[in-house]
């Protein structure tokens, strides 16, 4: 029974990993993540990989030590990955979810743009890439 | 003759676009168009002095509550951009419009501060700005329905909650 159990479980996060693969696999997209394992690994020896949930919590989190009108991803971005956002100057901001945006994170030069552009504005310094390859992991989960 | 030649340019000036108002000249800068626009409206370089963009585009990284960083060359197309077409620098019209009024020696940091902006303004309730449909000055398109072309006209003004009834604006209190 236990075996049975074991094997639905396994199979179970075997099709998701799978069916998420396929659905979200992109080259440029998955070379952007590597790109950031790289460097985690640099920066920490023991780099055990990316977390969804950690990204979820980066992105779901009110932060202190960054601008005031932005402590939150949440404050321009939609209130859920899937919601559309909306600048502070009244522009539509597409879904962060790769399920709802496919082109999401496949040009390097653009994720390394806001990266840097919106750690600082909500955190009040650079993203570490540990926490920037958790926030891509969460978001092409979802 | 002198009358005569005075007539027809004043004819000629009378009768150019620009005279009528009419929208801006299109941004031809292709870094411009993007990077601004990622964020807000596009605005026109024509609606600030030089001075004003470059202090602007010289401290990107606090740009009106957030980071807006560029990479070195962008930065550097899109300031030498807004440089050469400020109110100060450029020729069109409505160039001139804008420089109207503002201090040079401490020009304005935001178009909503210039004096042509207040005063084309002054009729609209501070309400109708901060409505929930609004938000802030910032958000031109909001009311200018073909702000992104960089057509302001009165023509194609709707603000969100008020009806212009012959020129007076009146909030639809059934709505």
């Amino acid at each position: 029974m236990k075996m049975l159990s074991l094997a639905i479980a396994l199979s179970t996060v075997l099709s998701a990993t799978l069916g998420a693969n396929t659905a979200q696999a992109n080259p440029a997209r998955d070379a952007i993540v590597a790109a950031f394992a790289a460097q985690a690994k640099a920066e920490n020896p023991s780099f055990a990989g990316f977390s969804a949930a950690a990204g979820n919590t980066l992105f779901n989190s009110t932060h202190s030590g960054g601008k005031p009108d932005t402590p939150s991803c949440t404050s321009c971005h939609g209130t859920t990955p899937f919601a559309t956002g909306e600048t502070r100057a009244g522009k539509v901001i597409e879904p962060m979810a790769v399920s709802k945006n496919p082109g999401r994170y496949t040009d390097t030069e653009k994720v390394d743009k806001w990266f840097f552009r919106n750690c600082r504005s909500v955190l009040g310094r650079e993203c570490t890439a540990q926490e920037k390859g958790d926030y891509l992991t969460y978001m092409i989960s979802q | 003759m002198i009358r005569f030649l005075t007539l027809c340019g004043l004819l000629a000036v009378l009768a150019s676009p620009a005279m009528a108002g009419g929208p801006f000249p299109p941004i031809t800068s292709e870094a411009v168009k993007t990077e601004c626009a990622e964020c807000h409206l596009l605005y026109r370089p024509q609606m600030l002095p030089a001075k004003s963009w470059a202090a602007m585009m010289a401290d990107l990284a606090n740009h009106f509550g957030e980071d807006a960083s560029l990479a070195p060359g962008t930065l550097k197309e899109v300031t030498d951009y807004h440089l050469a077409h400020a109110s100060d620098v450029d020729q069109p019209r409505r160039a001139k419009k804008f420089l109207a009024g503002v201090d040079l020696s401490n020009p304005p940091m935001k178009i909503s501060d210039t004096p042509r902006f207040i005063r084309k303004h002054d009729d609209v309730p501070v309400a109708a700005f901060t409505s929930k449909a609004v938000g802030s000055k910032s958000r031109c398109q909001k009311c200018h329905t073909k702000a992104a072309e960089g057509n302001f006209e009165d023509d194609f003004v709707v603000i969100p909650g008020y009806i212009n009834v012959f020129g007076v604006l009146v909030k639809k209190v059934w709505e």
